[in-house]
């Protein structure tokens, strides 16, 4: 009897490909195990945020299979995208914070879309916000915050909602050193306690540090796969 | 230690996690303890709630989106009141006939009284008035003006014959034409002739139904401006809450959680709307019907302006929600499909 698969997400021969014609990955395959904390390393434009986008649908692969718990991420529709979303925490590049809405409800949003109860979600987003140290900010509007703040409300929302997988794209780039230090303890903390993390960074000094499995982006192809950076 | 040191040391796994940010975490998900959900009935109330929030959330869109829908009703509504007092007056004055019956010279002055007085009483029949031979030579003179001395010398051998008009009630014009009612008073003995102006009649009914198709016609182009004016107002709301919608989509929000609300606001902006612009045109009823109270024109008295019969306005209001929601429904469109 074959032993069942470990990966938890697969990639096979993945192409995206832009219109008109530019291609943004190249005959990417990847295979993730569960629990794994990864890496995505490049330069800006090797493709980093597209192969995170491909992993929670927000864009489908114009060729080849993204596998993830055995579904194939690019033919799904409606409801198995929203579901998919709901049990993946994505830290954007750009926050996408909702700027009609308080920090708090902002956080606490991720919770609102799976039905918790209002005080029940107020209070997780308040905890999740004093951890990061925003507590004096949960009445603010986003617009009113710094960069770096910014940046810690998006991570909050991502991880609110205890994530099976976490997706975070370039998480620390408007934070100061010991924010970074702060930001990460906390992805691998959630990495601990059972969540996939794939972080997409071009700071290799950091990578380096962490020390971590990283897949390293060149123009859309993969051109490396190690597993500890530091050997 | 130099800082690289430091960072090293606070990266390192699996060492005890320092900093911000321990704790709370490892507690919140190992416990994996489900979260109270709402549930049912209390899902709708949350939309509800939400729908009122998107109104509230941009006040001056949502008061230009209610200000469309009011104006835009309040257009087709008071369309709609013209086409139906016009209609009505147009039907009265149609169905109001009056004939003329002409009676005999021979008849005696007995037998006029007994026909006119069976008039009187017929429940066909609103009013009668008779005209004797003499005042029948009276009004011709009057018609002549300076002409008049032609009919000098007629009074000794009137050759007008005396007559009775009849104004029917315009009710009874469903079961019984003009002509039946004309020919059953020409077999009456002292009826020589009876006139009516059935081709003024005709004329009118024709004017009528021209007039109910060219607004039903008007009508139907109206509500699909309106319809159009309608949509796009909310399009341009929804624009600008598109990145909103796409962060909900991103963060795991379903079409319906997303729709719902919007669907609900767009309810809520129609009633609204739809209420002002009906309450615009009762309004406009109410300071018209006082400002022409009594007024004639060429010696008719207008009549006072009805109101929409209940089904037109609930329909209006109908419409407004229609507009509103189903507007909200397909602006989302492009949006949603994140």
């Amino acid at each position: 009897m074959p032993e069942p698969s470990r990966e938890w997400i697969s990639l096979y021969h993945v192409d995206k490909v832009y219109p008109p014609n530019q291609n943004a990955l190249r005959n990417i395959d990847v295979k993730i195990q569960r629990g794994e904390f990864i890496f995505i390393a490049g330069a800006s434009g090797a493709g980093k945020s597209t192969l995170l986008k491909l992993l929670f649908a927000e864009e489908r692969a114009t060729r080849g299979q993204v596998i993830l718990l055995g579904r194939n991420v690019s033919s799904i529709a409606g409801e198995q995208v929203s579901g998919l979303r709901r049990s993946t925490g994505v830290i954007f590049q750009d926050y996408k914070l909702i700027h009609t809405r308080s920090v708090l409800d902002n956080v606490a949003f991720t919770l609102e879309v799976i039905g918790v109860r209002k005080r029940e979600r107020h209070k997780l987003a308040y905890q999740m916000l004093n951890a990061l140290g925003l507590k004096d900010r949960v009445d603010s509007l986003p617009m009113t915050l710094s960069g770096g703040e910014q940046q810690r409300v998006a991570i909050a929302r991502a991880l609110i909602n205890r994530p099976q997988l976490i997706l975070a794209d370039e998480p620390t780039g408007n934070l100061d050193p010991d924010m970074t230090v702060a930001v990460f303890n906390l992805l691998l903390e959630a990495n601990r306690c059972g969540a996939t993390v794939i972080v997409a960074s071009h700071n290799l000094s950091l990578i380096e540090e962490i020390n971590k499995r990283t897949l390293v982006l060149d123009r859309g192809r993969l051109i490396g796969d190690f597993s500890h950076p530091r050997g | 230690m130099n800082d690289e040191g430091k960072r090293s040391q606070l990266f390192a796994v699996p060492e005890p996690p320092v900093g911000m940010g321990t704790g709370f975490l490892s507690d919140y998900w190992s416990s994996r303890e489900p979260l109270p959900t709402i549930r049912g009935i209390e899902i709708w109330w949350y939309y509800i709630q939400r729908g009122v929030q998107t109104v509230l959330a941009l006040p001056m869109s949502s008061i230009i989106t209610v200000m469309t829908i009011a104006v835009s009703l309040f257009l087709l509504a008071g369309f709609l009141l013209i086409l139906q007092n016009v209609g009505q007056l147009l039907n009265e004055a149609g169905n109001a006939l009056s004939m003329t019956a002409y009676i005999k010279a021979e008849a005696s002055e007995k037998d006029v009284t007994n026909f006119i007085r069976e008039l009187e009483t017929n429940s066909k029949v609103r009013s009668v008035s008779y005209t004797s031979k003499a005042q029948a030579l009276e009004t011709f003179r009057k018609d002549l003006g300076t002409h008049s001395s032609l009919l000098d010398g007629l009074e000794q051998n009137n050759p007008l014959p005396a007559s009775v008009d009849v104004t029917l009630r315009p009710e009874i014009m469903a079961n019984i034409s003009p002509e039946e009612i004309a020919s059953q008073l020409r077999r009456v003995a002292v009826v020589e002739d009876v006139v009516f102006g059935s081709e003024w009649a005709d004329k009118m009914a024709g004017v009528v139904r021209i007039f109910r198709a060219f607004g039903l016609l008007t009508l139907l182009i109206a509500m699909a401006i309106i319809v159009f004016l309608i949509s796009n107002t909310i399009k341009l709301v929804i624009y600008a809450r598109r990145e909103e919608i796409t962060i909900m989509k991103l963060v795991g929000a379903s079409d319906g959680f997303v729709k719902i609300p919007f669907m609900i606001g767009g309810l809520i902006q129609g009633l609204i709307g739809s209420a002002i612009g009906l309450s615009l045109v009762k309004l406009g009823a109410l300071a018209l019907n006082y400002q022409l109270q009594g007024s004639q024109v060429l010696g008719v008295t207008i009549p006072s302006i009805a109101f929409l019969h209940w089904w037109a306005a609930a329909g209006l209001v109908i419409l407004g929600l229609a507009v509103g929601a189903i507007g909200s429904f397909f602006a989302l469109g492009k949006f949603i499909n994140v």
